[in-house]
């Protein structure tokens, strides 16, 4: 195993890296500024999101892997998202009542 | 996606796959429990919640994780070309980032947050709360908070584990390979503070 053939081309890591750390210092920014609400919320998401697919596709290399692990971690977002949507309507339209 | 066959994939790295892909959905039952009762408590935007941890202390621990991928992806480059001594190095200088990470969010952040009274039950805030009252939805933020944040701690102190064993192991220049499958695990720490640091810290 010690002479496996690395199969992942070669990436700038230092621009990727930059990358993160330039969108982490604009979600830093916009958490200061004077933006409130849904759109600051959505925003920092949005920058989160990319930073998360920088760090799983090119760091981890997940995008030089077969179809199946893509697939399979892929899924395993897809599947935190969809449990998120399934029960946001109930969180949000129901209050809970908290008790004794 | 490459068209690389699964047959071609070695079962080493194979086999981290499944387990980070595992690591997701424990991260992200946590991730959309919180993401449920943030949108139901807003109160977890108070001052006394999420509005009481320092967002610089934050991005400071973000910027350190950070450069410690870069040395870890640099060990993992020095591996490929077989450069020994350059790869030891760069391991060192990872685990020590990541204990740096550890030390500010242990030795600073956590007793911080204790001296102001917040725990994992502030059970001390619990017994004098209103049931369904602001003080307890303000101490259910920290049970969310001091669970993800010291689960997160968890994976850093395995992942510290798991190159130090690497490191030893590769030191005659043997099962280099492994330097990668280390480096994905880390790099799995970095992705899960990537949604864990603006949710806790910016997200107000």
């Amino acid at each position: 195993m010690a002479d496996e053939k690395d199969y992942h081309g070669k990436q700038n890591y230092v621009m990727l890296l930059g990358t993160i750390a330039i969108l982490v210092i604009a979600m830093v920014g916009i958490s200061m500024s004077g933006m409130t609400g849904s759109p600051k919320v959505l925003a920092i998401s949005a920058l989160g999101a990319v930073q998360f697919y920088i760090v799983l596709a090119n760091l981890m290399h997940l995008k030089y892997e077969p179809a199946l692990i893509n697939l399979v971690t892929y899924l395993s977002v897809v599947f935190i998202v969809l449990l998120i949507l399934g029960v946001a309507p109930d969180t949000l339209l129901i209050p809970l009542q908290i008790t004794e | 996606m490459s068209d690389v066959t699964l047959e071609r994939v070695p079962k080493g790295r194979l086999g981290v796959w499944f387990l980070i892909a595992g690591e997701l959905v424990i991260f992200g039952g946590f991730i959309a429990a919180y993401i449920l009762a943030r949108l139901e408590y807003p109160e977890f935007g108070s001052k006394e919640a999420a509005g009481a941890l320092n967002p610089i202390v934050g991005t400071i621990n973000t910027m350190i994780l950070l450069i410690s991928n870069w040395t870890m992806v640099v060990a993992h480059e020095a591996a490929l070309e077989k450069n020994v001594a350059k790869m030891k190095s760069f391991m060192l200088y990872t685990l020590v980032l990541g204990l740096v990470f550890l030390g500010i969010k242990l030795g600073y952040e956590w007793p911080a947050d204790f001296h102001e009274g917040h725990t994992i039950s502030s059970a001390k805030a619990i017994a004098g709360a209103e049931p369904g009252g602001e003080v307890m939805k303000v101490s259910l933020f920290w049970s969310y908070y001091f669970l993800m944040t010291g689960f997160h701690g968890l994976h850093i102190v395995v992942g510290s584990l798991v190159i130090l064993g690497v490191y030893i192991s590769c030191s005659g220049g043997e099962n280099l390979h492994r330097v990668e499958l280390a480096g994905a695990y880390w790099h799995l720490v970095e992705l899960v503070w990537v949604i864990l640091f603006p949710m806790f810290y910016l997200i107000k």
